[in-house]
């Protein structure tokens, strides 16, 4: 048997253990170790298992995740997503729809200081549906945007997802944050958008709410700005070179729990939540990356990532369909699967395929962030929606009736970047280079 | 039964404070040397702390992680089970996670061994590294324990019912 189809076999292996419900970075080791001490020998696969997670959890770069991880959660056990939704509230809430709107604005920016999706959800479920239900909006309109809007914090830094995509790819981070901002930008302003035609069409999902005087709506400002004003100076400092990721993360979750602590917003019990939320966090992603190490070090004996881009850049098919094909192995993969643990687990066979085709790599990781952004939403592992509905004890038929219309401007803000690679590219160029 | 529990989760929460002090350690430190660079005096090693720091975090998190159920599985598929067939493959899963982090224990305290025999040490700060490889090598130890205490937990359900 060659080793390619011996590599093969053991990735259905791999597929059919997944099934079995073990942790997936389990089943990633054990296979990853089984198939390289089957090749090679007991011996040198036992080196090869020590040696990968040591190396991987001791790599300086890895250890962004766990602070940037920190500051959303000291963010998010503070409370700042209400301040921030109250304040779009009174600016927006008088509009038909508004508060929706205010929904997508003020996880926007929150998104600027945590980039966890679930926490964003989460928060958003537990502060915004409550307001938008008070004030008559339809559940459909008021569960769907807020199952959606999390996925926003795939796309914006500080991204988790961007950081391990940089990570396994070796791209610069400061870089991938970059590229990430215009089409997240873009994905919230389509999710506006889509907001206000929906109650155009039908006012009776989202009426007007109360209107506030702007006295009221600028003595709210300030929570908004200082959220605002971290997040710029971490991409200033990142975008100059005047810090590492690691050192953007350390100094966003001090300046979170220092502001956080000088405005009362946050207590002892409040910080170790977050420490412990963090951990657990952070070692899921992080024990998934070491293991991933190991697995990719068998397929790479086994040939697969060369025989595989071998074989379909060899397929008589244009480029951009092999590319498109892609993109759907990730959604699809990361639908059945976790979004980020698919991305880990399929990023070294598929990134060099993509290099080869001559598509730009921070177009590349936007791309492959969007397709974790559509999986976060879509059945049957859709993480946000869940949330949702662990929360608001409402039907996953209603949610996901309410999803589906920000769903599909997901996918045009996709096509959008697919058609115009531009938007993902210019900032990085133009702030960077 | 209980005696074990008690032990793997005294191990697993005694190690996660561990790993949160040291978590707020590395953002305390990175946030000095960043001033301390600005100001000319930036603190020496911090990378090389900060690898070795990031290591153990993750180490220490690793048993209270599993307890939580922290990590990601599929359980789609086995929600169509039976409970007697979710148990079995539960345990199946264990064993295989046990097999792994009993390899782990071993690989890491060998290679902590050949770590201080050879004495290798960090670039900067000449910090041996062969305490981060037999502090993995213990918090994988426990995490072997976690998942025993596991398995035990699902047999005791099973004996209830």
């Amino acid at each position: 048997m060659s080793d390619v189809a011996f590599g093969l076999i053991a990735l259905l292996i791999l597929l059919a253990l997944f099934l079995t419900g073990i942790e997936l970075a389990f089943a990633m080791a054990a296979v990853g170790f089984v198939g390289f001490a089957m090749l090679n020998g007991f011996s040198v696969a036992l080196s090869l298992l020590a040696n990968d997670f040591l190396d991987s959890l001791a790599s300086y770069g890895l250890t962004a995740i766990p602070l940037f991880v920190l500051m959303g959660q000291i963010a998010f056990n503070a409370g700042i997503a209400k301040r921030l939704y109250d304040t779009n509230h009174k600016f927006l809430g008088h509009i038909p729809g508004g508060l929706a709107v205010a929904t997508v604005m003020g996880a926007t920016v929150f998104k600027a200081i945590c980039g966890s999706v679930v926490a964003t959800s989460a928060t958003f479920a537990s502060v915004a549906i409550p307001e938008m239900e008070r004030f008559g909006y339809s559940k459909k309109l008021a569960t769907g945007i807020v199952a959606t809007v999390g996925t926003l914090g795939v796309l914006l830094p500080p991204s988790i997802t961007l950081i391990v995509f940089g990570i396994l790819t070796q791209q610069s981070i400061g870089k991938l944050f970059m590229a990430g901002i215009v089409p997240g930008l873009i994905m919230s302003s389509f999710f506006i958008l889509v907001i206000l035609g929906w109650c155009k069409i039908n006012p009776n999902l989202g009426p007007r709410s109360s209107r506030f005087s702007w006295q009221e709506r600028w003595k709210s400002l300030p929570d908004v700005a200082w959220p605002i004003a971290i997040f710029l100076i971490l991409i200033g400092g990142l975008m100059n070179g005047f810090f590492t990721p690691t050192e953007a993360g350390s100094i966003g979750a001090f300046a979170v729990l220092v502001l956080c602590m000088l405005k009362r917003d946050i207590t002892f019990k409040g910080y170790v939540r977050s420490l412990r939320e963090a951990l657990r966090t952070a070692c899921m992603v992080l024990l998934l990356i070491a293991f991933s190490a190991v697995l990719g070090h068998f397929i790479a004996v086994t040939n697969i990532p060369q025989a595989a881009a071998d074989w379909i850049l060899g397929l008589p098919l244009p480029k951009t369909v092999i590319i498109i094909i892609i993109l759907l192995v990730y959604l699809l993969g990361g639908s059945f699967i976790d979004d980020l643990a698919f991305m880990i687990l399929a990023t070294p066979i598929f990134y060099p395929m993509i290099l080869k085709m001559g598509y730009d790599p921070l177009w590349a990781g936007i791309m492959v962030a969007c397709t974790v952004c559509i999986g976060s939403v879509i059945p049957p592992v859709a993480i946000c929606v869940f949330v949702v509905k662990n929360i608001t004890k409402e039907s996953l038929g209603l949610i996901y009736r309410g999803v589906y219309p920000f769903l599909i401007s997901m996918i045009a803000c996709m096509v959008l970047l697919f058609l115009f690679p531009q938007l993902v590219t210019y900032l990085p160029v133009v702030l960077m280079e | 039964m209980q005696g074990f529990l008690r032990v793997a989760r005294g191990f697993s929460s005694t190690l996660n404070v561990a790993g949160a002090l040291l978590l707020t350690v590395m953002m305390l430190l990175t946030v000095f040397d960043v001033i301390l660079r600005y100001l000319g005096r930036p603190l020496t090693g911090t990378f090389e702390l900060m690898s070795f720091a990031g290591a153990l975090v993750t180490g220490f998190a690793l048993a209270q992680s599993t307890f939580d159920g922290a990590h990601v599985n599929v359980d789609l598929v086995i929600q169509a089970l039976s409970a007697r067939k979710k148990a079995v493959l539960f345990i199946l899963n264990r064993l295989i996670g046990i097999g792994i982090f009993v390899l782990l224990t071993w690989a890491l305290f060998e290679k902590g061994n050949d770590l201080y025999k050879t004495g290798e040490v960090s670039l900067t700060l000449q910090v041996p590294y062969y305490p981060v490889a037999y502090g993995l090598s213990f918090c994988c130890l426990v995490e072997c324990l976690v998942l025993f205490v596991d398995i035990l937990q699902v047999r005791l359900g099973a004996e209830h019912e």
